[in-house]
């Protein structure tokens, strides 16, 4: 084992290797504590980042958007074409309608009351469960999953909405829980199908997050030129930097508990490299004769202990990339949609994992070397 | 000029408010090649006396000098280093590392200071030396009590000593493998000169010394 080339290379790592082999199960039990505690902080720091992407990538259609109501100081109570023109014209992104109101709602079997939505582009709000979607629609109907349920109806029956029949075109999915629209217990109509032609919310929808503050800013600025608040505009950045300061908590807690499965991880290594020292007192007091200075008897015990925590530390980061590409393919349907910061986490993991085995061996190999040889190889 | 002596040499040890004398006034002194064994009952401070020669331990009055040097001029440090280039240690229960192989063990003590690249190689010779040519690689669990204790011999010579101490060589071997293991003392003395100084029971060994020193009660007899 010295006698190789890696051996002679460092005397002392080859020494102190051969020295944890001696009592591999021990060495191996030790490093399991270091590997689980790495594993935690890994696994646990990466599991928060990769769940905040999901929640983020999913609530897409609102940290995108735009969406404007009536403000406090307008002279209406909802949009009309004209303050769609105007809105138009401050910006290059697309700009969707929608009204909204309360009606009863019957089919063949039951009946009952439900939210009216009149959507532009009903794409860009919910996804069908059965049936399709159209673009640009003028008839039809589309019907969320609960109301669909309560009036046991399927795509291709029709429901009557204030006296008039439509056919059902397709029946949603659940809303996704980020969404602001809830479509669930309701039907999505054509603006074209409500009687009067005004709209209670203009939505614009930008290609990210940063670029919808940017357009809500801009869109402030352009449409409530004086003090007065003809428009209200709204985005997201509070509603993220809320979630991102939540997040940032957790993942504290998180990291606290993975912190203290690394404590008891380094009171195993410390108790195993004092046993070690107490297990090889004699054999430490032929080093000490044979010529080997107190720092090299530290330097050796040092050695085993940071290997203790470098064997650990290192499969734990690998069985924490693992644990990662199985959340990431679950959270984010890509197993290596690792971002900096997770993978930060992994390597937070490694370096504490050896830090702790080097600190908790200290004690333990200060007070081997400071054995007196004498009283060590006293039998 | 002996490579090792002791000159009116005391030793106390504290143990809670008596103070044990276990040496008391203790001359002696080993010539380069001579084999000198010393005899003596139990608590006649032999080991006390070993331990001061090897320098692992400090008179409480009286001087010890090692290859000229006067013990009580040197730091720890330096006594560390003295201890490794003219001091080679033999002991009752070997105290070999089971991890390591026969040679590995003989180079254990190189691992720390100098040039290593021969390290290996003179590892083996003195292997050789000691008749363990065919054990190079086995583990100290696989070897005999007198071919560990000849590992432990040649561990002891890998630093190029001028003394080899031995505390109770052969107090764990039966009467072959005890030949073997004074066999190669007598050796290492005639023909590389180095002083051998064994503290021992063992009337076997007395026969091979070229002196005997016997301690009764923390004075020499004779």
């Amino acid at each position: 084992m010295i006698d190789n080339w890696l051996g002679r290379r460092f005397p002392m790592l080859a020494f102190a290797r051969s020295n944890l082999s001696r009592a591999r199960a021990r060495t191996a039990l030790a490093m399991a504590g270091i590997t689980i505690g790495v594993l935690a902080i890994a696994s646990l720091g990466m599991g928060g980042v990769a769940f905040q992407q999901s929640i983020l990538q999913d609530a897409d259609t609102v940290t995108q958007s735009v969406w404007l109501m009536p403000g406090e100081d307008a002279d209406f109570a909802a949009f009309e074409e004209r303050h769609l023109e105007e809105v138009r014209q401050y910006v290059d992104h697309p700009v969707y309608t929608m009204q909204q109101e309360s009606a009863g709602v019957e089919a063949k079997k039951a009946s009952t009351g439900a939210t009216i939505y009149g959507f532009s582009h009903p794409g860009e709000f919910a996804t069908a469960d059965t049936g399709q979607i159209p673009d640009n629609w003028r008839s039809g109907a589309l019907v969320g999953p609960d109301l669909a349920d309560s009036l046991d109806v399927q795509t291709g029956d029709s429901v009557v909405v204030d006296g008039e029949r439509h056919r059902i075109l397709a029946v949603l999915e659940p809303t996704p829980q980020s969404s602001f629209v809830r479509t669930d217990n309701a039907v999505l109509l054509p603006p074209s199908q409500f009687d009067r032609s005004t709209y209670d919310l203009l939505m614009v929808r930008t290609d990210s997050p940063n670029e919808a503050f940017e357009t809500s800013e801009d869109l402030d600025g352009s449409l409530n030129p004086g003090r007065d608040e003809r428009y209200e505009v709204n985005d997201a950045e509070q509603l993220i930097d809320q979630f991102n300061q939540q997040m940032a908590t957790i993942n504290t807690f998180l990291l606290a508990i993975g912190g203290i499965s690394l404590v008891v991880a380094s009171v195993s290594i410390f108790n195993v490299m004092l046993m070690s020292a107490i297990e090889r007192r004699e054999e430490i007091g032929v080093l000490r004769a044979v010529g080997y200075h107190r720092l090299d008897v530290l330097r050796l015990m040092l050695a085993e202990a940071v290997l203790l925590g470098l064997g650990g530390a290192l499969l734990g980061v690998v069985l924490s990339i693992l644990l990662g590409m199985a959340i990431n393919a679950e959270l984010l349907a890509d197993p290596l949609a690792f971002t900096a910061e997770a993978l930060q986490y992994a390597a937070m993991g490694f370096v504490f994992g050896t830090l702790a085995s080097f600190l908790s061996g200290l004690y333990p190999a200060w007070k081997a070397a400071n054995a007196r040889p004498v009283e060590a190889l006293r039998d | 000029m002996a490579v090792i002596s002791a000159a009116n040499a005391v030793k106390e040890y504290e143990s809670g408010s008596k103070t044990l004398r276990a040496l008391k006034g203790v001359d002696v002194s080993v010539d380069p090649g001579e084999f000198v064994a010393v005899v003596g009952p139990s608590g006649s401070g032999k080991s006390t006396l070993l331990n001061l020669l090897g320098m692992l331990d400090v008179p409480t009055e009286g001087a010890v000098t090692v290859a000229g040097e006067r013990l009580s001029e040197l730091s720890k440090r330096e006594r560390t280093n003295l201890r490794r280039d003219t001091v080679g240690f033999v002991f009752q229960s070997f105290f070999l590392v089971p991890t390591l192989t026969a040679r590995e063990n003989v180079a254990v003590p190189g691992l720390v200071h100098g040039d290593r690249s021969e390290l290996i190689d003179r590892a083996e010779s003195l292997l050789e030396r000691v008749g363990l040519a065919d054990r190079l690689d086995h583990y100290p669990n696989e070897l005999s009590g007198g071919q560990k204790q000849r590992v432990a011999v040649a561990r002891s010579l890998v630093n190029e000593p001028e003394i080899l101490l031995a505390d109770e060589p052969t107090g764990n071997l039966d009467q072959d493998t005890s030949e073997q293991v004074l066999d190669v003392f007598g050796r290492i003395a005639r023909e590389d000169d180095v002083a051998i100084a064994t503290v021992t029971h063992d009337p076997q060994v007395t026969e091979y010394a070229d002196r005997v020193v016997e301690l009764v009660n923390g004075r020499i007899e004779s």
